[in-house]
This record gives structure tokens, sequence and C-alpha cells, in this order.
């Protein structure tokens, strides 16, 4: 559902079963607005990771909303789980960007860690805004990688999910 | 773009072009709420603080946010790197809107570096509610628990971050 820009009224202007249907159209996108969503099933193999900046799903943690151009929210949560007490596992929720993707992708740029070896391993749940977006189709990943060598595990019975909605 | 009640209808009654358009400015206000991000992404920039005593703000530039509230509830997000010098080394954060803390005198949340490990990052998500319409100033503050040198560093994903919802 796309949102409407609409003109300035004037004085005695009067309103047209266009504008009223603009005005209804807008409302019903406040209350549902574009939005993509993956909830793991919880089956299957865990996601595991060597490497730094890896998608950790590139078909399944990849979303794509067509937005009305501003603000996008992305939440991701799920259990993740480090091979060593000495490595760190970091995860983070990029806008995937033609130009810019590969530069996003760094290593240093994450936004949660842990380093926890518990059969479960920790739960790590959080928010990023991407303020400023153009209008059109956007694509969220979540990527992920380990520092300190080792393996990295997204527990999969725990059914990570995976949210992006426009503000 | 500022709220504006809308006056109550009555039957009969002919909406005029001035309240149409305070329904549709309201709309915008819905669909592009305030938003406020601070970049904390300056790599070669720390913050440190060894005092137990009381809290105090970590910057009053970089995380702290002016903003006009429309009188609705307030989502703050803070993303930041966190390290003690101490093995095991504690440090508490909270936050304080409009020189009010919001969490106790133990703060909102406690900080960890977990035995010798390296720096980490910390996350905070907080909701406030029923923030009263005007002007307001939200802070980030902090203090040190146990003996030692907490110390703040920006790196390239860190942010500080209010949202009226």
């Amino acid at each position: 559902m796309a949102w409407t820009d609409i003109d300035e009224y004037d004085v005695a202007q009067l309103a047209n079963a266009p504008a009223m249907a603009s005005l209804k159209d807008n409302i019903n996108y406040l209350l549902t607005p574009n939005a993509a969503t993956y909830h793991h099933p919880g089956t299957g193999a865990n996601y595991t990771t060597t490497g730094l900046g890896d998608d950790l799903d590139s078909t399944n943690f990849n979303l794509t909303i067509t937005t009305s151009g501003g603000l996008v929210a992305a939440c991701f949560y799920g259990m993740f789980k480090s091979s060593s007490i000495s490595s760190t596992v970091r995860a983070n929720i990029v806008h995937v960007e033609p130009i810019s993707y590969a530069g996003r992708n760094l290593f240093w740029d994450y936004a949660v860690e842990t380093n926890s070896t518990d059969t479960n391993g920790e739960p790590r749940g959080w928010i990023q805004f991407f303020p400023g977006l153009s209008a059109g189709s956007h694509s969220f990943k979540v990527v992920w990688g380990i520092g300190g060598g080792g393996t990295g595990t997204v527990l999969v019975s725990w059914r990570p999910r995976f949210t992006v909605w426009e503000i | 773009m500022t709220w504006t009640t809308i006056p109550d209808f009555a039957t009969g009654d002919i909406v005029r072009a001035e309240t149409f358009q305070d329904i549709w400015s309201n709309l915008y206000h819905l669909k592009n709420p305030p938003y406020l991000q601070n970049e904390l992404s300056d790599n070669n920039n720390s913050w440190t603080i060894t005092s137990t005593s009381a809290f105090a703000d970590v910057d009053t530039t970089k995380l702290r946010h002016e903003f006009e509230s429309y009188g609705n509830d307030l989502l703050v997000g803070l993303m930041i790197d966190y390290f003690h010098s101490a093995n095991n080394g504690i440090a508490a954060f909270t936050l304080q809107l409009d020189g009010t803390a919001l969490g106790n005198s133990n703060g909102l949340q406690k900080m960890y570096r977990f035995g010798n490990g390296a720096e980490h990052v910390s996350q905070l998500i907080y909701v406030i509610n029923d923030v009263a319409a005007g002007e307001h100033t939200i802070d980030a503050q902090w203090k040190n628990v146990t003996a030692g040198t907490a110390t703040f560093f920006e790196d390239t994903a860190n942010k500080f971050q209010i949202l009226e919802f």
C-alpha cells in the first residue's frame, strides 16, 4: 500500500471523492504500514559461520519492502553461540545498497555480539533504524561473523525472527 | 509540523478547509514521527569515567537529544562499545529526561566486562510513556561501579536514537 501526498486545501474548496479516497487509504496505510517478516520454523540445521560479514541466510533473512520514503525500522531476535569464550559472534542488520553494500559489511560494523558458549547460546534482539530512505524498493539483511576464530552458531530451534517495517 | 487537536463534529456541520487541512497534517505527523539519531561512528573517540559516586552526562552533544514532543511515548535506543580496565569491571547506565533520572540509584542497567574480555557492544532499548507535549532534553548518563576506569568507545555502527510513537 502506498502513501499519497496531497496538496494544500484552500478556503471554500470542496472535498471530492479522490481526496476522500486518499484520506481513507492513508489512514489504512498508517494502520498497516509496509512490512515484511521471516519467522524461522524452528527445524533444520543451525546456521554457522567461520567468516566475517557473512549473510545469516541470504534467502530468508533478506527482506524487501516497497516504501513511500522516510524511516524504516528493522528488528532481529535470535540465540547466538560461540565455539570458544575467546571468540566473539557479531551480527548486524544492513540496508542493501548497490554501491556501498560491500562496505557496510565490514567486520567492525556490527550491532550486537556475544561470546557465550552455553549450550543454548545467548539471546540477542535489537532494533535498527534506517532514516531518510527514498521511496521505492529496499532490502535488508542480517549479516554476522565471528572474531577470534572458531565457529559462530545461531540456534534455529529458538525460532529466530526478522522484521522490517516502514515507520 | 505540529499536532493539532481536531474539534468534535456535530450532525449538519460543514467541514471547513482548515479543519480538513489539520486532519491531513496530523496524518503526516503520524507518517513522519519525531525521530533523531546521533551517529557515534568516530573510531578515534572515547569517553572514560572513574567516579562511583553519582551519574554524570556522558557527552552533552553526542549523547543528548533536544526535541519537541507531541505528547506520546518515546522509544530510546543506545548502542555503544563498553570496556572496563579491571577484569569483570562494572559500570552503570541511565537516562535523564529534563534533569530527572529515569532509573533508580543503580541506573537502568549495568554493563559488564566479562573476565578479561575485550570491549563489546552494549545495548539499551527503553520506552518512556506519556511524554508531555513540548520541549524536552534527554541525556545518557553513566557512573563507574567497581574500581578502575570504565570506557565508552565510538564505533562504526553505534548510535543514540529517539523515536516518538
